[in-house]
């Protein structure tokens, strides 16, 4: 089959700025013809693998939220928390701006991120073509903020890690923990490895 | 290192639309014609400034690893931390994912994310065609997904806040290290996104 101007894109290389062309529909590693460094790569099955990590990160969601992320041994009782008992202790100390701020970034962040990608994969596979800007503009939100969901897994090491006073009063992290962990890092695996550009695409091609 | 005068060509990373744009004053930045998303910010004027501050912040960073970083008093004993504690107890409890996950993202991808940008910013204020200053402004990027220092120092406040009617904790010097590493950082990191450093390239 002979390759005709329309199956290559031209593209910017990251590494030295130089303009080059890029196979559109070849799959494997291309390089830059001016400094041989590897082209950014735009895989097939990046949307695919977005989807997958997603759904590990959802079924992950159940026990995250179902498991203690810890254990409090005081004075000879023990007593377990929960993501949302833990929201709730705040709210009821008084304390309830952190409340909020833990309320948003242990069970809203994920679950925007959980519903939002999978909408975006969803639309992309109808092939719908409206409302670019704003999918997008999500797809921005969920790539940023991402990362404080990671809140509720700093306090349990620190709290692990200060309150060592044998019986008097000890924490022990709970099987929720690494569940929560795990759901936070597989949704930002996730949202990396979705490629917006797609979304764009078919646009790309009428043109 | 290279002026910033001439127009250039750049791509967006979020809908691929390739477009020629002005070079970015200080205080503006450019944004795709298409997607609307931001394409380059301006940052400083000169490269010394965040120079200036990534070194500090590396400093600090330093400072905060081998000094006390918060404690707590409970019943007349005392009990230290520092800011690896809280991985090293994980570990301890057998929770070896968490620790290594707490560790890294919390501790030790920030300190190698400063050391990437002073390595950065010192090789781009000399000579701007290194190969190896563009791997690692890429380095840059990767690391910045990973590296959660301010994430972290909430952390210590909502555990200071849960803690509250248990015993008080008080804040050793590391912690504010660590503040000044986070307020630091994120004043270096006006200049320190990979598509504004692209136009300082030669």
């Amino acid at each position: 089959m002979a390759e005709g101007a329309g199956d290559f894109e031209v593209t910017i290389c990251d590494a030295c700025g130089g303009g080059c062309r890029r196979r559109k529909r070849v799959m494997g590693v291309q390089h830059c013809p001016h400094c041989r460094e590897r082209l950014p790569r735009r895989q097939r099955k990046s949307n695919e693998r977005s989807a997958a990590l997603l759904l590990a990160a959802a079924v992950l969601y159940v026990p995250a939220n179902w498991f203690p992320i810890f254990y409090i041994d005081l004075l000879g009782q023990t007593e377990s928390d929960t993501i949302l008992q833990g929201i709730v202790e705040l709210f009821g100390s008084g304390m309830a701006p952190v409340g909020l701020v833990v309320f948003f970034a242990s069970i809203m962040v994920p679950l925007l991120k959980i519903m939002g990608l999978f909408g975006l994969l969803m639309a992309l596979r109808r092939g719908g073509a409206g409302r670019r800007l704003g999918r997008t503009r999500l797809y921005r939100v969920i790539e940023q903020v991402g990362r404080w969901s990671m809140i509720d897994v700093f306090v349990v090491s620190l709290l692990i890690s200060l309150v060592q006073f044998g019986a008097l009063a000890s924490f022990r992290p709970g099987q929720g923990a690494a569940c929560f962990a795990c759901v936070v890092i597989l949704t930002m695996l996730a949202a990396q490895s979705f490629d917006p550009t797609t979304i764009w695409e078919s646009e790309q091609e009428e043109v | 290192m290279k002026e910033v005068l001439a127009p250039r060509t750049v791509r967006c990373r979020f809908c691929d639309a390739m477009q020629r744009i002005q070079p970015v004053l200080p205080g503006h930045h450019a944004s795709c014609y298409r997607c609307h998303s931001r394409l380059c910010r301006g940052g400083y004027q000169s490269l010394d400034v965040p120079f200036a501050l990534s070194v500090t912040a590396l400093v600090c960073w330093g400072f905060a690893n081998v000094s006390p970083f918060v404690s707590l008093e409970y019943g007349g004993v005392v009990q230290t931390n520092f800011v690896l504690s809280g991985s090293l107890a994980l570990w301890a409890a057998g929770q070896h994912f968490l620790s290594i996950l707490t560790g890294l993202t919390g501790v030790v991808v920030p300190g190698a994310q400063l050391l990437t940008a002073c390595f950065v910013l010192f090789t781009l204020r000399r000579d701007a065609s290194l190969t190896a200053c563009r791997r690692a402004v890429r380095l840059l990027a990767f690391l910045g997904i990973w590296s959660m220092p301010g994430v972290y120092l909430i952390g210590v406040s909502v555990a200071a806040v849960k803690l509250a009617d248990l015993a008080t904790l008080s804040a050793g010097p590391g912690l504010f290290a660590w503040l000044l590493v986070v307020l630091l950082w994120s004043a270096a990191s006006l200049s320190l996104d990979p598509e504004s450093l692209e136009q300082r390239f030669g």
